[in-house]
């Protein structure tokens, strides 16, 4: 029942709010970049041989993997979703790019079928929570279960070698003049590459809109005639090829097929996104806060393992650095 | 039913109120309300959206604290804190939410916060099923007290609160609406249990806007207007004109925003033969270009329904639009929208914005393609353009068109989502609830937005609760009852008396006159 | 649209059913009951355990000249973490009447009823690989590698092998393991270490652990090399963790200046002592695991023999030089 009580009490404060919200995110990035600076600053002090450029070229490939998973699940976190079979996507789609390679189909084409296989692990994602209405954490963790124990049983969960050829997409670089530099690794170009695309694909094409659109309000935008369940298959769609992309340059690295790896990977990447300031509530989130992120995530686990702390130590640091970073903002913005 | 009662006699006052009044900012919600309750009596509450009557029973139960006046219940003053003051008094008030848990059991809901403990402080189940069992036999009903709430129908549910607030001891209890989720035959059963409770000594107070309804329970009614007490009268001696007389009253002057030009006569919209099963029934009406279109009717009439259905938000069994000449077929909202149709869901916040997006972001929300035509890459200055057109001539007040919605006012709110579906191109602008929750000076302004839309040759469907909106707005009504076209009238030479008349389903098109009497 | 969908979720049901069911049935096939011995194993899907299953072939092979009608057969769950298909499959071998059941359990207590039931029905039960609680009459025989000993034994082909290269056995050496706590990670790498500390003067200067992931291995061992770069061995506990870090060493370009020791045989970790990026990968006989399992089952069900408590499988250390013999070939996977 409507009452003349309910007067609306925004009514008044709303010239002195001025740019609020748009500072307030450069804040954010501000804040988060900040924090990356200072991590990195103290282990070039602490850390023996951190602070080369050998050392940072290899802390950035190290990170570009979590960073492509992290932009990917980024876009579905903004819908209000989530991936766990990231990790499963990995090591399925890895294996299927390796096997392909292994019975002689060229290797461009073997990892163009490992994307694919991504694509449609995404897709049947997608279906999942729009068409059989499941809450993304329960398809997504069943697509877990389903994907690993797909790659185990095609393998026998035995890891092959690739032909040495595939290697050269995880270990090949560009710029390298031997042992003075050791180049940009392909990887780190994939990343670049990747990071700036699906920027500009959330930030200035529909899709990216329509993304936003879906995880700030859903009714909203249904009812401003968008195909919210189009948006959302798209989404898992842009993850499991992102994850796809990160099993293939994985496999690469390693030169061989993991059916047991990636396991837990997804919460990394989830982990990523959050600490660069998407929220799980769906709504907010940007590439770049994820990339960040990811690159706190990466100078810990590097700069810690390279200080020689306790292994043990090390989980106890970066647990508190996830805990703390959310924390922090939802105090803030909680204001 | 039988209005017959042992307890008739009863006419100790249990609760006065004295020249009550309370303010919010810029509204006079109650203005020197004077009332009284007997002790087993029912007492029935009647007034338009607005009356005050939801402040009172706020104020009764402890929510709001009243400005002024006394309020003495059993005979001495009081000032209820809060809610819990108010029901440790012996209130009790029911409101069209229930406020029960549905995952727990019937008594585990009853004695919720005081569950009995054993000595060993574990939950006394036992106990607690056995007294759950004697209060629900005080209201004669057989329910098991162990069977999950959610497994219930809602009036079953509904007599769980009651007897909620019996175990309390309450001696007085308060009724909001509480047979507007029910069937008629569990409104049957609900009578009965208020019998039983009036016969008991109870003091019931009755909100209800059913007004036909009335006439099984009710001993005495109290009428409200504009946050006034306007009579009280013992209900066999009023007749339910003079109670409808006197619930509408004069309506205020200049509240609306002069007429516009007469609508052109030209047909934009046609809907024949709506039907959603158990929720619309056959609607049929024409909507023309310049036309203000009102939707009139009680709540769970269908009104919303109804523009839902037309939007293409809910699925409908069979109908047909036209727009234009043109047949259309709307199973989405992109459809709807494609054909010109906007909706201005009355949930604005829920279904209307992004709260947390940008006014530019919201205004461009349903034409997202208009704004981006090159490969699908969005242009900034195009988005732009287009809030910065809509913040001028919409008159939105903003600091930058980059402001996140949420920080902008209801009024303004609600012109962004007007922007919204202008920069659709929208010729049928179904709007619903279009001043909810928005001050009377922002009212004004989108009374007189409504009316520049329709000289500009929009069509407007406006559904509203508020009877004045409807008068001082509209060209024609459609009155809704119970998922039927009740009557279209002609704003004209209508009052609010037939509307509600049509409204309570005491008139209806093809009787043409008022049946006091249902069956 | 909802019928395509009714039936999708319906396939989505019944395909997984059938195909256990389809897979039970192959793998179960010729079992006869007569003279079965059935080999249990943690899953059927892996490398190490279709060693198992090669030993348990040639066991068959050699044993049916004395007994034609015997049979072996060969089962697992899909995955090792199902415990629950494990004991099934137990059941089930118990319920057909096999003569005797080789066992290798997933998990430490959870299969001691079923062993227990196995055993009131006059099934001896012969357990591999891991360990079993509760009373160890449950079972005939315990057969497994003895992880302290091959920990130890990679801890002195470390050694030797710094030795060889540096003429001393001073130096800092890194640990890669996989997953703390583990039963076989607190023998193989507490008898590494504990050899170490007291045969030699290398310094361990790091324990990672990769949780048995390539890549975190590869990771991992990346940064130790960075910020060590003085170190003289490493040592990779598992198999993946023995790949990611061989793996690493080849991408620092450091290959042959490390001394570097793998667990396990993969055919990959084979190939990378064949091209030296590792020194010596230390094989369980998963062979062995297999062949004496089944003959130790023969011996006691239909020989009717008294076998010993206790079966070290053994270990065989692969090096470029003995890598293309027979011993190692049966031993790789």
């Amino acid at each position: 029942m409507s009452q003349i009580t309910t007067k609306d009490r925004s009514d008044s404060p709303i010239e002195s709010g001025a740019t609020k919200s748009r500072s307030r995110t450069a804040v954010d990035r501000f804040l988060t970049t900040g924090a990356l600076v200072v991590l990195f600053t103290i282990f070039s002090i602490t850390a023996n041989n951190f602070f080369t450029l050998r050392s940072v070229l290899s802390l950035i490939l190290q990170t570009s993997t979590v960073t492509l998973m992290g932009i990917g699940v980024t876009f579905i976190i903004i819908t209000g979703g989530i991936d766990l079979s990231i990790g499963s996507v990995i090591a399925l789609t890895g294996t299927i790019a390796v096997m392909a390679a292994d019975a002689n189909i060229p290797i461009w084409l073997s990892m163009v079928l490992g994307l694919a296989t991504g694509v449609v692990c995404g897709a049947v994602n997608g279906l999942l929570v729009t068409r059989l209405k499941l809450p993304p954490f329960i398809a997504t963790l069943g697509m877990m279960m389903v994907v690993r124990g797909l790659v185990l049983t095609i393998t026998n969960a035995n890891s092959r070698p690739a032909p040495e050829a595939f290697g050269t997409l995880g270990n090949g670089s560009v710029f390298s003049y031997g042992q003075k530099f050791p180049g940009i690794a392909f990887p780190v170009i994939i990343m670049i590459a990747a990071a700036f695309i699906f920027h500009f694909i959330l930030r200035w094409m529909r899709i990216g809109r329509y993304t936003y659109a879906v995880g700030s309000n859903e009714e909203a935008a249904r009812l401003s005639g968008i195909n919210v369940n189009r948006v959302k298959i798209i989404t898992y769609v842009i993850g499991g090829f992102l994850s796809a992309l990160s099993g293939i340059i994985l496999a690469s690295r390693m030169v061989t097929s993991q059916p047991n790896g990636g396991i837990g990977y997804e919460l990394n990447a989830i982990a990523a996104a959050v600490i660069g300031g998407t929220s799980l509530m769906g709504g907010s989130g940007t590439v770049a806060g994820t990339v960040i992120g990811s690159f706190i995530m990466g100078v810990l686990t590097v700069g810690l393992t390279m200080q020689g702390a306790n292994y043990f130590m090390q989980q106890i640091v970066i647990g508190v650095v996830v805990i703390g970073a959310v924390a922090f903002d939802q105090l803030r913005s909680g204001r | 039913m039988n209005r017959g009662r042992a307890g008739a006699t009863a006419t100790e006052i249990i609760l006065k109120v004295e020249n009550v009044s309370k303010s919010f900012p810029g509204v006079k919600a109650l203005d020197q309300v004077s009332f009284d309750l007997r002790r087993g009596e029912v007492h029935a509450l009647v007034g338009e959206n607005g009356a005050g009557k939801s402040t009172l029973m706020k104020i009764l139960s402890g929510v709001y604290q009243a400005d002024e006046g006394v309020i003495h219940y059993k005979g001495s003053p009081v000032k209820f804190r809060d809610a819990t003051h108010a029901r440790d008094a012996g209130i009790g008030i029911i409101y069209q939410e229930l406020n029960l848990i549905p995952h727990l059991s019937v008594a585990a809901n009853i004695f919720i916060g005081r569950e009995p403990l054993t000595r060993f402080h574990t939950l006394d189940e036992k106990k607690m099923n056995a007294d759950a069992v004697a209060i629900l036999a005080r209201l004669n009903l057989n329910l098991d007290p162990t069977v999950i709430l959610r497994d219930l129908p809602v009036s079953k549910q509904q007599m769980v609160e009651i007897a909620k607030s019996i175990s309390l001891d309450s001696e007085m209890l308060i009724m909001d609406e509480p047979t507007s989720a029910l069937t008629e035959s569990e409104i049957d059963e609900l009578f009965t249990v208020i019998h039983s409770l009036r016969n008991r000594g109870v003091a019931i107070i009755y909100i209800s806007h059913r007004l036909e309804e009335l006439k099984h329970i009710v001993d005495r009614i109290s009428i409200f207007r504009d946050g006034r007490s306007v009579s009280t009268d013992d209900y066999a001696s009023i007749t339910m004109d003079e109670i409808v007389n006197r619930m509408v009253g004069r309506t205020l002057e200049n509240k609306f925003p002069p007429k516009r030009n007469a609508p052109t006569g030209e047909k934009l919209l046609e809907v024949k033969n709506i039907v959603r099963a158990g929720v619309l029934h056959d609607i049929s009406f024409d909507l023309y270009r310049g036309e203000v279109l009102g939707v009139s009717g009680l709540m769970g009439a269908g009104r919303s329904e109804l523009a839902r259905a037309i939007f293409g938000a809910d699925p409908i069994d069979s109908g047909d639009l036209t727009i234009e000449g043109r047949r259309v077929s709307v199973k989405t909202p992109a459809d709807a929208i494609g054909a010109g149709i906007a909706y201005l869901s009355e949930n604005r916040k829920e279904e209307g914005l992004a709260v947390k997006m940008q006014l530019s972001e919201n205004v461009t929300m349903a034409n997202v393609p208009e704004i981006s035509k090159r490969f699908g890459i969005l242009s900034r200055k195009q988005e732009m353009d287009a809030a910065a057109h809509y913040v001028h001539d919409l008159g939105i007040r903003t600091p930058t068109l980059a402001q996140v919605v949420n920080n902008l006012s209801g009024g303004n709110q609600q012109k962004v989502v007007v922007a919204k579906w202008l920069f659709c191109n929208s010729k049928v602008l179904i709007l619903d609830e279009p001043t909810r929750g928005i001050d009377v000076g922002a009212k004004y302004e989108i009374y007189e937005l409504i009316n520049a839309l329709a000289n500009e040759g929009a069509g407007i469907i406006m559904i509203s609760s508020e009877l004045p909106e409807i008068l001082g707005m509209t060209d024609r009504v459609l009155v809704l009852h119970e998922g039927r076209l009740a009557g279209t009238l002609s704003t004209g030479e209508t009052t609010q008396e037939e509307i509600l008349n049509y409204a309570a389903g005491l008139m209806n098109r093809s009787e043409g006159n008022p049946s006091g009497e249902r069956t | 649209m909802k019928k395509l969908l009714v039936i999708l979720v319906a396939l989505m049901l019944v395909v997984p059913m059938a195909t256990l069911f389809a897979s039970g049935a192959t793998e179960g096939s010729g079992a006869t009951g007569a003279s079965e011995i059935a080999v249990i194993v943690k899953t059927g899907n892996s490398g190490f355990w279709q060693n198992v299953q090669t030993g348990a072939i040639a066991a068959q092979k050699e044993l049916q000249a004395q007994t034609p009608k015997l049979s072996v057969t060969f089962l697992g769950p899909q995955s090792e973490s199902n415990v629950n298909e494990e004991i099934n499959i137990v059941q089930s071998a118990i319920d057909r009447g096999v003569k005797a059941i080789v066992l290798a359990p997933s998990d430490v207590t959870a299969l001691v009823p079923v062993v227990k039931k196995a055993k009131e029905a006059g099934i001896p039960v012969v357990i591999i690989d891991s360990l079993l609680t509760g009373d160890s009459s449950n079972y005939v025989s315990f057969l497994a590698t003895d992880n302290d000993a091959a920990g130890r034994a990679c801890a002195k082909t470390m050694i030797e092998l710094v030795k060889a290269k540096t003429g001393s056995d001073t130096g800092k050496i890194a640990v890669m393991s996989y997953v703390a706590g583990v039963g076989s990670e607190i023998g193989r790498v507490g008898g590494f270490k504990d050899y170490i500390a007291k045969n030699s003067k290398l310094q361990i200067v790091t324990t990672q652990y990769s949780n048995s992931d390539q890549v975190t291995a590869l990771n991992q061992t990346t940064n130790v090399l960075a910020s060590n770069p003085d170190l003289v061995g490493i040592f990779g506990a598992n198999e993946p963790t023995a790949i990611g870090m061989g793996r690493a060493i080849s991408q620092a370009g450091i290959a042959g200046k490390i001394i570097a020791v793998g667990f396990d045989g993969s055919s990959v970790l084979a190939n990378f002592v064949k091209d030296g990026t590792l020194q010596a990968i230390c094989v369980q006989s998963s062979f062995n695991m297999g062949y004496l399992g089944v003959k130790t089952a023969y011996d006691v069900a239909i020989a009717k023999k008294t076998v010993p408590e206790k079966v070290d499988t053994g270990f065989v250390m692969a090096t470029k030089d003995n890598i293309d013999s027979q011993k190692v070939k049966d031993v790789l996977y």
